[in-house]
């Protein structure tokens, strides 16, 4: 293990397009930047805001237009082919189409870089192919191919993938962009799983905040027109960076509700005046209806469940319902 | 196959041989004992007789002074010398043979040497009764269909020799594998009507009947001959053109072509004289229009199984209806599918003028009956 | 034991498709328009010619044994050719001649007809047995004429979906040039090139035999060495490259080796269609695998018993050697791509 050693760093870094001979075209403004071993870090922004091609150049797959990177505090462009494929392993969203290509043929490919020319696999490298699809969870995909697995266990194929290649830094390109969601928690829990107990530095982009906010140590957040922000996920929220980065006139980060809620000032205040279960789930109710949560004071209607029953008080009168379906269904009257 | 050492044993022979050839070959002195025999109207073979010894050259049609075969024909009652290398020696007569042309088989039958074909190519087409009895019989065999031989039959039939007619690529490499004997065909070359049916001139050799094949050829000569002295005093000589577009291309015979010295010959005016190919080449319809659109004569060849009309013409193409020809049905119509046109004209060659000229000039051959072409109806 | 299990498989399948593929061989001696004995074919073969008619010696060793030579390693090639475009491309309908490499071939011989009959106003039969080496060179210059512009076009071409695509115009436009050469041609050479289009096994003879085999052999071989890389481009150009290979080296490499086989096959037998197509997917489909360690091998195995195959069949009592072998090969191969897509339709909506 390296510890806290810094694996990937950038320098100014600048990336972008060439387009032509001379004319470059920058994405985003320079980027000064480190990830360190052990450290599970997302890049978030809109969607086409550059995320994709700040992995391609870390990985060395585009370069970059001006700036440094430094892997394992060599320069990444220093490397050859073969070394880097030893430092770096990457998770993209395209994956293999051949249509007999095996769950274990993909993992045994990231032991490639250490095979001999024939591409003989020694008992080592047998182990190490074992090793990373049993701590995927995959080992009963063994002899499935690819193209008829889940998306959810493709993915942890290429993961596992990544780990055979043995590498101390993963770098994952929306991983998580075509799962369900319960396959996107169980995705998250198992790269988290690779930094703990692997120290492995991973480093994953995603355009869903929501799934990010939960789940990574770090967060750089991206956007065209204003300089990368890298922090822990908890500042940013506490901040009101979050909407800085993701910004939508319609759509606002609530940091109390932890999730995006609608700007909009039409919809009628409500307040709940109990707190148990049932309250939270007819608050959902309301918000989901465009009703906007507000003070005691503020609020035109108030609601409190007390004896198995749901009471609404709006515009001086009282209604009660014995089941929040019957309420839900008649939710329309306060908006009026 | 090389020849670089021909000319030894030749020389070495010469000085133990000292007949004369006897034939209608034109005499032209080399050297001492030998006698360079160039044909009356062909150009595509020579023959240097020795004594008993004759060299058969094939010229290349192609290549001016070049030959694509050279063979010393031995008769194989006598003694062979050591000194004539075998590969390069045929003996005479020729008992087995494959002749992959009607030009080449057809001359065989007229010296009744029918039983020494052993194999024919594309027999589909054939029409000549013998052969097509013989190959119902099995005595003799198709060995090429569509272009492409059927090596292994070619060769178990162990044949002393196989006519061919002379093609690029893969064909003759093939033959050249199998060791036989071959003799480069290329009579189809010859662009005097005579020179064509010349060619019977050199199976006579192969046969041992030159005396036969000259007299064979020499009616044909005079014959010929006659006819075409016939046409020198015509008054007025009409316009003729030929064949007719297909699949979009119209090749018109060269002006030196086979076609154009019939057309010659039998006093007519072909209006591609001018022209100096050899061969058939392609025009566009607007130019051979312009060209022909008042032309008195339209030659047709063409394989139809039924009774072809001027409404069949104009049905493949509505331009043909501005041919003054076609207008005055002037069209001289060959069809060979009910004529041995390709099979047995070019050894006929008196018989296919006679049929222009009594078309062309019916007041010089008033009997005449039509063998090949008719007006077309 | 699955590992074992399948180890076992693979090799009786590949021990079956060599016992087949030598009785190919075997029955491409034996069996002729002519018959010849099974004894006859053994006396020629080892060389003891005991009793054997000079007719049936010439027909074994300048027919029959040079013809199912270059069937064997035609096909071979031409499966392999096919194999390495297929990874190259990712796409299972690239081979040879969806690159216009047969195409090119094409038009040399087409141009060379042209050219000779331009300069000397003479047809190409006129220069005799040099016709005969002037095609194979013709051929095989043009295919790598279309070669090194498909590499040059690789260079710049960002993605290989529009190489296939650039592939398939320059097969378009390399066909229209042949057709306009067609027209000013001579009959004569026209009717040769009409005959080598229909491709056909018998044009190397005896003395050509080695150099073909030793041309094909030179492509089999860099494809044998080639087999770590062509498995890691299978996962796609950036896994490849992340995983260390020298992605466009190694597609410049492949594209060579490919045209290469593709050129000189082409040039001594003419186009032979779907055996690149077809043959690779028997292969996946049989050993049900895409590891190049088996499939090079097997593809090697399987193309050459194929065209076998379909060379018996083209000489069939009957046809008596007439019937073009691009018919039978086309006529086998049409319905495995068909069968092939079929499949991949129906994985395809298991899988979704």
């Amino acid at each position: 293990m390296i510890g806290s050693a810094k694996i990937l760093e950038l320098k100014n870094l600048q990336i972008g397009y060439t387009i032509g001979k001379k004319q470059a075209s920058a994405l985003l403004p320079p980027i000064s930047l480190f990830v360190k071993a052990g450290e599970f870090v997302a890049v978030v922004g809109p969607n086409g805001a550059g995320k994709s091609t700040l992995l391609r150049t870390l990985t060395a797959l585009q370069k970059p237009l001006d700036g440094e990177i430094f892997l394992m505090g060599n320069e990444l462009q220093s490397y050859t082919a073969s070394e880097r494929a030893l430092l770096i392993s990457i998770v993209l969203t395209d994956h293999p189409d051949d249509f007999f290509l095996k769950a274990e043929d993909i993992v045994a490919t990231g032991r490639y870089p250490y095979i001999d020319f024939w591409a003989r696999l020694k008992a080592r490298d047998r182990e190490i192919i074992a090793q990373s699809m049993e701590l995927c969870g995959i080992t009963h995909l063994i002899g499935r191919t690819l193209i008829s697995l889940s998306d959810g266990e493709r993915q942890k194929v290429m993961i596992a993938k990544a780990l055979a290649q043995d590498t101390p830094i993963i770098i994952l390109d929306e991983p998580a962009a075509f799962l369900d969601y319960p396959s996107k928690i169980e995705l998250m829990q198992l790269l988290r799983k690779l930094t703990t107990e692997q120290g492995k530095a991973i480093l994953f982009s995603s355009h869903d905040l929501d799934l990010v906010l939960r789940t990574a140590d770090r967060l750089w957040m991206i956007s065209h027109d204003q300089p990368l922000v890298d922090n822990v996920p908890e500042q940013l929220v506490l901040s009101g960076t979050i909407n800085k980065y993701f910004d939508r006139k319609e759509l606002k980060y609530n940091p109390h509700l932890a999730h995006f809620m609608p700007t909009s000032t039409h919809g009628k205040r409500f307040f709940i005046k109990s707190d148990n279960l049932e309250s939270k789930w007819v608050r959902n109710a309301f918000l989901r209806k465009g009703f906007l949560p507000a003070s005691i004071d503020d609020a035109e209607i108030l609601i409190t469940f007390a004896d198995e029953n749901f009471i609404v008080e709006y515009s001086n009168e009282q209604y009660i319902y014995k089941t929040i379906e019957t309420l839900i269904n008649e939710i329309h009257i306060f908006n009026s | 196959m090389t020849y670089k050492n021909g000319l030894l044993p030749i020389l070495f022979l010469s000085i133990f041989f000292s007949f004369s050839c006897k034939s209608s070959f034109q005499e032209n002195k080399i050297s001492a004992g030998e006698e360079l025999k160039l044909p009356d109207y062909a150009i595509g073979f020579s023959v240097l007789c020795k004594g008993n010894l004759r060299q058969l050259s094939i010229h290349s049609p192609w290549n001016n002074g070049s030959n694509l075969n050279v063979y010393y024909l031995w008769p194989d009652s006598l003694p062979i010398p050591d000194s004539l290398r075998l590969e390069t020696v045929i003996l005479t007569p020729v008992r087995n043979i494959v002749a992959l042309s009607a030009t080449q088989w057809g001359p065989l039958l007229k010296l009744g040497m029918d039983s020494i074909i052993k194999g024919v190519s594309e027999s589909r087409f054939i029409q000549n009764e013998t052969i097509k009895n013989m190959l119902k019989s099995g005595a003799l065999i198709d060995v090429a269909a569509d272009g492409v031989y059927k090596m292994e039959q070619l060769v178990k039939l162990e044949p002393d020799l196989v006519l061919y007619s002379p093609d690029p690529m893969g064909i003759s490499s093939s033959l050249q594998r199998s060791g036989i004997k071959l003799l480069a065909w290329p009579d189809y070359f010859e662009t005097n009507p005579l020179g064509r049916a010349e060619w019977i001139k050199v199976l006579g050799l192969l046969v041992q009947k030159e005396v036969k094949a000259n007299q064979i050829f020499d009616s044909i000569a005079l014959s010929y001959n006659h006819l075409k002295a016939l046409t020198k005093t015509v008054a007025e000589k009409p316009q003729i053109f030929a064949d007719k577009a297909f699949a979009g291309q119209w090749y018109v015979p060269g002006g030196k072509s086979y076609m154009a010295e019939i057309f010659k010959d039998a006093g007519a005016n072909y209006v591609f004289s001018d022209n100096n190919e050899h061969a058939s080449f392609p025009l566009d319809i607007e130019t051979i229009l312009a060209k022909s659109k008042n032309a008195d004569y339209w030659r047709i060849a063409q394989a139809t199984d039924f009774e072809y009309s001027y409404e069949d013409l104009a049905r493949e193409n509505e331009l043909y209806r501005a041919f003054e020809a076609f207008k005055n049905k002037r069209i001289i119509f060959c069809n060979t599918a009910k004529t041995a046109y390709f099979e047995q004209s070019p050894m006929e060659p008196h018989l296919l003028l006679a049929d222009f000229i009594a078309i062309l000039h019916p007041e010089l051959l008033p009997d005449h009956i039509p063998v090949y072409h008719t007006i077309l109806r | 034991m699955e590992v074992q299990k399948k180890f076992r498989r693979s090799f009786i399948l590949m021990f079956s498709s060599v016992f087949l593929l030598l009785i190919l061989f075997l029955l491409n001696l034996l069996w002729g328009s002519v018959s010849i004995s099974f004894n006859d074919v053994f006396a020629v073969m080892t060389g003891s010619y005991e009793g054997v008619s000079s007719a049936n010696i010439i027909i074994i060793e300048q027919f029959r044994f040079p013809q199912a030579v270059t069937a064997t390693f035609a096909g071979a090639g031409l499966a392999v050719a096919g194999l390495l475009m297929q990874t190259l491309f990712r796409n299972p309908l690239a081979d040879p001649s969806i690159l216009g490499i047969s195409a090119g071939a094409s038009l040399g011989v087409a141009l060379l007809l042209l050219s000779t009959g331009m300069v000397s106003g003479q047809a190409l039969i006129s220069f005799g047995w040099i016709s005969h080496v002037g095609i194979i060179l013709a051929s095989f210059a043009g295919a790598m004429l279309v070669l090194v512009l498909i590499t040059i076009l690789s260079k710049r071409l960002m993605n290989m979906v529009s190489l296939l695509i650039a592939g398939i115009m320059i097969a378009y436009v390399a066909g229209a040039i042949v057709g306009i050469i067609k027209y000013f041609s001579h009959k004569e050479d026209l009717h040769a090139f009409v005959i080598w289009g229909l491709g056909s096994f018998s044009n190397v003879g005896l003395s050509q035999i080695p150099f073909f085999i030793i041309a094909v052999s030179l492509g089999l071989i860099a494809s044998v060495l080639l087999m770590k890389p062509l498995n890691l481009m299978l996962l796609g150009e950036k896994y490849a490259r992340n995983l260390g290979l020298n992605v466009k080296h190694y597609q410049t490499i492949l594209l060579l080796v490919a045209g290469f086989l593709t050129a000189v096959i082409t040039a001594y037998a003419g186009p032979i269609a779907f055996i690149g197509l077809a043959v690779p997917h028997l292969a996946r489909n049989l050993f049900r695998s895409s590891d190049h360690k088996l499939l090079i091998p097997s593809t090697i195995i399987i193309g050459a018993a194929l065209t076998l195959f379909c060379n018996l069949i083209a000489r069939l009592p009957g046809f008596e050697g007439s019937l073009p072998v691009n018919s039978i090969t086309s006529l086998i191969g049409a319905p495995v791509v068909v069968w092939i897509i079929i499949k991949r339709q129906q994985l395809y909506s298991r899988s979704a």
